[in-house]
This record gives structure tokens, sequence and C-alpha cells, in this order.
């Protein structure tokens, strides 16, 4: 438990050296067969591990994080290190400034352990992606453990690192996190300042957090959310004590019929919804009907938004400056969204599909928005499936459909988690709680309770 | 010339008071050595994102509009413009402009001019295609963009008002006066009206050749068609670029790393109560005030002389002042090699000039004398004067006395004058005004020896 485990350090029962080699030693050993790492940054993680406990001992004051292991996403820019997407693209590109998330983490005494295996780009839902190959589901071994932050959530859920960063445009942290049988949280849509963050969709990417517990997951968000002025879509919403978890009863829950109809495998919507009961029982809360009648069109509506801005966000690599030409050297997947962003942009589509989408874009959050006048939360399925068996065969249809659950809280910019709701085919399977925007205390106090 | 159509688009580099680049706080600095005001924004570093749009520029942006009598949009919403050049390190320029934008100032009007729109963009990169290097201290510069509609009829139109208008930017200090200006012009003749745009037209010289140009290359033209060429100033011709058929598709998009900025109507109104009055209304205004023709016109052309000139006239007769002010004031600027921007004379001393001047106090050629003085280092013109007994000599009993001896001793051209040579009595002034130092008033001598003589 994170909790235990920060005070054991700041005391000095327990130091941050040793909770690093632990994590290096455990990494060295069975990483080879996750593959949840494309950087493991031993020298530096040692040396600031060194620092920290050095300060411990002069009874200085240490950061919210002092010590604990933190995994990012390859797509987030760290100082030094290979910032690769894992993509050939950026092969032998290295961060040239830290982002604000891991300026923030760093200046909390958080140690950055390594940078983890993704889809490439974060074009994916798999991890399959990945130019440096796929990442093993640790809880359920020959499954893909989720995308696009698939080394974030494996690296969590193999005990590689305390708590990860990963990346959610479309869903990329909580179906990971789900399939892993992990909290993962997607902040509400400026929360987090994106300045270092590699582009996939410039007006749905968030970072957030992964964690084995839900204390660790806010106190991460704790640390990297706010305002800042090299991101200029934050916003300047206060940031509460989000660790500071509250018991707290009486929710009103939003449940949609729209979602059980789009759930494919029903045994996950009937294990969300046993595990939605035990919460009410629990709280003392109610279930209210909703509707979202637009729901459906999400994952249609999401698509043309990515593809148009991945395309924009692509340009600079051109083979001029950064690593390769992207055309020549990317996967299939981040081909086929550049090829169709190019598309939709011009001019004599711009209008037909782009606009439209971030016409459809507006009509979903606005059924959020109503829904949110009603109830509190809103409970669903993570994933309408369980996930696939590495290197099986699925369409591109059946890949988007992965996210049908997630995107809703992309388009509309509010903030989502997941808590493993239990398991159907020794196979964890989550569930998503979605709060309204900016209230990420309501939402974790609510995850805190399933 | 015929019957043709021409419209302009002008783009100048905003003179920015906080020397901030566009979307990053890096200097603006054209001197500086290649890549050391830079940043991982103006870089485009993975992972960067712009910030919000420099103030000051948004605010020189509005001042531009208001002065050229645009409608100000009350949003300010940026657009991604893609192409592929090694200037560009995003592989796209934010600009306002472009199929879905919004621009700052719609609709305005110039003496007689339609202003088409008027937008703020950031500069790409210096790229030397020889070297291949490239220089990023230039990305992100904030530009400005002009466009009118195709009212102009003639180049000698186009040049009067082009003047004018960089006259007018200047008022506002609005435009980098030394980074110059660079146009895109668009010529149609009758009876057809098929537009060429002309790129890359950097003086106002070339753009007049361009036209010329143009207008004979399309009179000749048998098939002409729209299209796009570039000007060649070393041969003085337009070269073919691309038809419109094969015109760059720029893939605007809404910049999703920016917010939609609302522009505060306070804002807007602030600025307007600052903006000045333009160069042509205060030529029409010196003109009623009785000001000659000429005189109006070279004061009205720098804001520096205006506001200097205007703060005289509040105690001096207008027609008196604006003929000492272009004749003497600017000629000693101008001798003094000083920049208007950079003349710090306290405007009281200046004024006390012309009434001293004016009431005769000293005499034209003392206070001639020390104008540069007065301009350069902010003399105390009338405790200089008292200090050092400079006043005008206005006892006539002394004066008289000096006119007798010069009289005396310029008998030839006593002689001279009195057989009808008018000019000889100026030898006869200049004895006297030699005798007191300049203190005396010539036209006060004039009269004392016209009377002596007779």
């Amino acid at each position: 438990m994170i909790k235990e485990k920060l005070a054991q350090i700041k005391s000095g029962k327990f130091t941050a050296e040793r909770n690093i080699q632990e994590f290096l030693k455990k990494i060295k050993q069975e990483d080879k067969k996750i593959n949840s790492f494309l950087y493991v940054a031993k020298k530096e993680a040692l040396k600031q591990a060194k620092e920290i406990d050095k300060k411990i001992k002069e009874k200085k004051k240490v950061g919210k994080l002092a010590g604990l292991a933190i995994a990012v996403k390859s797509c987030i820019s760290v100082c030094g290190m290979p910032i690769t997407c894992a993509s050939k693209t950026l092969e032998n590109y290295k961060g040239t400034f830290d982002a604000d998330v891991v300026r923030k983490i760093k200046a909390e005494d958080g140690i950055i352990i390594g940078l983890t295996n993704m889809d490439e780009f974060a074009s994916g839902s798999s991890g399959e992606t990945s130019a440096y190959g796929a990442t093993q589901n640790p809880k359920a071994l020959g499954r893909i453990p989720g995308g696009s932050s698939s080394g974030s959530a494996a690296a969590v859920a193999a005990d590689f690192c305390d708590i990860a960063l990963g990346t959610d445009t479309g869903g990329s942290i909580r179906n990971p996190a789900s399939h892993c049988g992990i909290i993962g949280i997607k902040p509400s849509y400026g929360r987090v300042s994106r300045y270092g963050l590699v582009d996939l969709s410039m007006s749905l990417d968030q970072i957030g957090s992964l964690c084995k517990d839900v204390f660790g997951a806010a106190l991460m968000i704790e640390v990297i959310a706010g305002k800042s002025e090299k991101d200029p879509t934050t916003y300047d919403e206060p940031i509460k004590n989000y660790s500071n978890l509250k018991s707290e009863k009486h929710f009103r829950i939003g449940i949609s019929k729209d979602f059980e109809a789009l759930c494919t495998d029903k045994r996950i919507y009937k294990l969300v919804m046993e595990k939605t009961a035990e919460l009410i029982k629990k709280t003392a809360s109610q279930i209210i009907n909703i509707n979202l009648k637009h729901v459906k069109l999400a994952v249609q509506t999401y698509y043309p938004l990515v593809y148009v801005e991945f395309f924009s966000g692509t340009r600079k690599f051109d083979g001029r400056r950064f690593g390769k030409k992207i055309e020549e050297t990317c996967g299939e997947e981040v081909l086929r969204r550049i090829l169709g962003g190019k598309e939709i942009s011009r001019a004599e589509y711009g209008g037909q599909y782009y606009r439209k989408a971030l016409a459809t874009k507006k009509e979903i959050a606005k059924d959020l928005e109503e829904a949110f006048k009603k109830v509190d939360i809103i409970i669903s399925p993570v994933t309408p499936r369980l996930p696939h068996k590495i290197g099986e065969k699925i369409s591109v249809e059946d890949m988007y459909a992965y996210d049908a659950f997630t995107i809703p809280a992309n388009l509309a910019g509010i903030c989502a988690g997941v808590v493993p709701a239990g398991e159907i085919d020794k196979t964890p399977v989550g569930l998503q709680v979605m709060a309204p925007a900016f209230k990420e205390d309501l939402l974790l106090s609510v995850l805190n309770e399933l | 010339m015929g019957d043709v159509k021409i419209g302009l688009e002008i783009h100048g580099y905003l003179n920015m008071e906080n020397k901030r680049k566009l979307f990053c706080n890096c200097k603006i600095d054209s001197n500086a050595k290649p890549n050391t005001n830079i940043c991982p924004t103006c870089t485009s570093q993975p992972g960067s994102k712009p910030m919000l749009p420099n103030n000051d520029a948004v605010e020189k942006i509005i001042s531009i509009g208001l002065m050229l009598g645009c409608k100000i949009n009350n949003l300010l919403i940026f657009q991604r413009k893609h192409y592929s050049w090694p200037d560009l390190p995003s592989g796209y320029q934010r600009t306002m402009s472009g199929s879905f934008g919004m621009p700052v100032g719609l609709n305005g009007e110039f003496l007689g001019i339609g202003i088409e729109e008027i937008h703020l963009e950031e500069d790409p990169a210096r790229w030397d295609p020889i070297s291949g290097k490239v220089d990023y201290n230039r990305s992100g510069f904030p530009l400005v963009e002009i466009v009118t509609k195709p009212d102009f009829k003639s180049t000698s139109e186009v040049q009067t008002w082009l003047k004018t208008l960089l006259t007018t930017l200047s008022y506002i200090r609005a435009v980098d006066k030394t980074a110059g200006i660079k146009c895109d012009v668009n010529v149609s003749i009758a009876p057809n009206f098929i537009r060429t745009e002309v790129k890359n037209v950097n003086s106002i010289s070339s753009i007049l050749k361009a036209i010329n140009f143009e207008v004979e290359r399309q009179k000749k033209e048998k098939n002409n068609f729209q299209q796009t060429r570039a000007w060649d100033d070393s041969i003085g011709e337009t070269l073919f670029m691309r038809s419109k058929e094969s015109a760059q598709d720029y893939m605007f998009i809404p910049e999703p790393d920016l917010p939609v900025i609302n522009i505060d109507p306070l804002l807007v109104k602030k600025i307007a109560l600052m903006i000045p009055e333009k160069p042509s209304e205060k030529f029409m205004r010196y003109k009623k005030m009785g000001v000659d023709k000429t005189d109006a016109k070279t004061i009205s052309s720098e804001i520096v002389l205006a506001e200097l000139f205007e703060e005289v006239v509040k105690k001096i007769n207008p027609v008196f002042a604006s003929k000492w002010f272009r004749r003497d004031v600017i000629a000693a600027i101008n001798n003094l090699g000083m920049d208007y921007d950079d003349l710090k004379v306290d405007v009281s001393n200046l004024v006390d000039w012309f009434e001293l001047l004016q009431d005769k106090k000293a005499s034209p050629v003392v206070l001639k004398e020390l104008l540069p003085k007065l301009l350069k280092e902010n003399l105390n013109i009338k405790q200089y004067i008292e200090e050092q007994g400079l006043e005008s000599l206005s006892d006539m009993d002394e004066l008289e006395s000096f006119c007798k001896e010069a009289i005396l001793a310029k008998k030839e051209a006593v002689l001279d004058f009195k057989s009808g040579n008018e000019k000889a009595i100026n030898s006869i002034i200049g004895f006297v005004m030699a005798k007191t130092q300049g203190k005396a008033d010539p036209n006060k001598v004039n009269s004392i020896i016209k009377k002596l003589i007779k």
C-alpha cells in the first residue's frame, strides 16, 4: 500500500534506495517476459533515491512522493531520456526538456524509474502497435494488457513500480487499467498540463495516473494537477487534497441502457452491475436511469477528430529534425491515422467531417451535462469485451469498439476512473465511474468506496 | 493604365514593447547570434505547446484594426496552416487567416480603399538554402497581415496610399519600421479581370514595378488564366509559380492547443481612446488653423513632430509657429542626425523658445543659434538668455547709435542705397548685427537706418 510505504520511507524505516533497488531487480528478472519498459533509468533513479534518503536522514523536508518509483509513458518528455513514443520514427530521439508533470513529480521527490512501452504514438487499444513488441498482461498472460498505456498498466500490475503515468485520449488509461485489474484515473480535460506530452489528439489528450490503490492514484493527480502557463488549455480550478480520501454516502448513481446495448460480452455488464449493487448497499446510494442517446456515436465522432489532430501534430516528424520521416518509419495504424487525417483535413472535406465531428462532440457533452443535473456520478463498464489474445487478428472496427465506453468522457472533457470489478475467465474486468468536470474529489471518493 | 484592379496583402513585423515572441517568452532581437533566443515552443520540440498569444501583440493588432476603421471581432481564434518547408519547425504556421479563420479586424476602410481583414500570425524561422542552416531566433515573431480589397486603380494610387499607411501606422508605433514590409500583390485587368497573385514583393518601388509588369504581361497574354507568380527583383519580372487548379491546400484546422480567446469590449474601448488622430485628420485640422499646406503636410507626417507642434500652438499663433517649426525646428533636428523617436526635448522649453521669438524678447539670430542646444541638451532657454544677457536690444537710443556708427563705416553702401540699390542696405544692417552680437532686431535696425539716411 502506497500510504504505508510513504510513511516508512519518510520515517527512515524503509529507504528510497531499497525501494528502487527492489523494483530494479524485479524488472530485470521479470520484464523480459512482460515487456513493459522501453527504458529503465537505473543510474538516474538510484542517484535520486540516495539524495532523498540523505534529506530524510538530515531531517530535511521531503516531497509528497518521496522515494516512490514512478514509471512514465514514453510519450511524456523527460529531459535526456529516450522519448520514442514506441516508434521507430523517434528511435534515437531524447527529450530536450521536462514535461510539466515530470517537473512536478521531481519537485515532490518522486523517482522516474523508467519509460514504459505503449501503442505507437498512443495509436491503439491493445499495446500491440508498439514498434518494440507487444506487452503481456501480467494478470492474464497471453492476453493483451490493453492500451495505449499498455506498459504503464502492466508495470503497475506486475509490481515494477509504485505509480505510473499514462495518457488517455479515448480510454488509454482506463482500458489497460481494466484489463490489468488496477486503478486508472483520467482527469478532466484541462486539469493536468499537457506541456511535454507528445500529441495524439490535442483537444482530447489528458495525462493521468495508474496505481494499485486509490490513494496512490489520487496522490499522483494531486501532484500533477493545476494550471500551467505553458499549456493554455489548462484551467484555473482549485486543486483539492485528492489523497485525503473521505468516506461519503448517498450517491445518486446514473446507469444508462445505452451502455448495456453496446456491451458485447453481457457477462461484463452483469459483473459491473453486481459491483454497483454492492456500492449502493455500502453507501446507501440510489440508482437513476439516464438517457445518453448520442453515446452510440462516440466512436464515429472520436476518430475523425483524432485522425485530423494527429495528422497535424505529426507534421513536425518530417525527418528534418526529430528522428525519421514518420510516414516512412511508422506502423500500419499510425499510417492509417495520418493518411486519414490528411484526407479529412483537405479543404473539400474539412467542413464535412471534422466540423461535423466537433458538432457531435458537443451533443455528447450535452447529454452528459444533462445527466449530471440528475445524478452525481455515472457507472458503466470500461470495455465491451474481454481483452483478446496477443496476436489474434481482430478487425479495425472491433479494435476501435474497445473504447466505446471510455471515449464519451474524453469528448465531454469530464473526469473518469476505473476500479477492478472482478474477474471473468481469469481475466480482470474493471468498472468505470464518470464524474462532472473538475469533480475529481467526488470521483476519487467513489472509487475509494468500491 | 486602363482599367485595372489591384489589391495588396501587406505583412509587417509588429513593434513589440515587451520584445517577446507571439507564443513564448523568448526575446525578439534581430541582431542576436543564431539560435540564442529559442525554447521548446518556438523550435516546436515534441510535446511543446504554445502559450497564450502575447497581450502586447493582441493590443497592437487591435489598434491597427481601429486605426484602419475595421470592425473588431470579439474572439481570437488561431488556425493551423499546414505546409512542409525547412523554416517551419512544426509543419504548420499559426495564423488567424484561412478557410475558417476569424481575423481581428474586418471590413475597414482607409483613404477610400477597402480593408478586407487584418490578422495576426507567427513568423517561421530563417532558413539559408545554401548552407541548409536554420536560425530559430525569428521563429514566432508576431506578424500583422493587412489585406485590402482590389480597390486600387493605378500604381500612383498604390504608392500614395502605402506611404500614408506607413505614416499612419507609425503614429501608433505598431509596426517595426526597421524590419520593412513584405507584400503580395494581386492584379487583374479589363475586360475579364482574371486575377494574378504576385508573391514576395518587398519594397514600394518593387511593388510598383511588379504591377506595371503584370499589367503589360496580362495585356499581351492571349490565354491568361488565374495564377500565382513570384516577383524576381533582380530581373524585374514576375515568374509563373502555379495555377489555380494546383493551388496549395493548407488543410486549415482550428489550433487545438489554444483556447478561443474572448476580446474584452472594454479593452477595445480603452485602446480606441488611445488611438491618435490620423495624419490626414491632423493635416486637415492644421490647414483649418490657417497653416500653410506644405507646413501642415510635413508636420503631420511624423507623430513626434505633430505632438510637439500641438503643444506649441496652445500658446503660439499656429501660422507663425508652423513656419518656424518646419523651416527651423525640423531642420535643426535633421542636422543633429537625431531620430524623431529619440527626441527627449521638454516641450515647455520649446514653447518658451517660440514665445521669445514671437514676443521679440530675443533676436531670431540668437534663437536659431541656440536651437540645436535646446533640442539636444534640453536647454532652459529663458534662463540661459537671461544669464548670458542675450535679450534683444530694446533701447532705441542705443540701437540708433549703433546704426549711426554703421552709416559712417559703410559710406559706399549708403551711396549705393541712395542711388536706388535697395539691397545695399543689407551690409549696413549686417554691420549692426555684428556689433550687437546678433542681439538687435534686424527689422528694427532696417527701419532706423532708412529713417537716418533719408
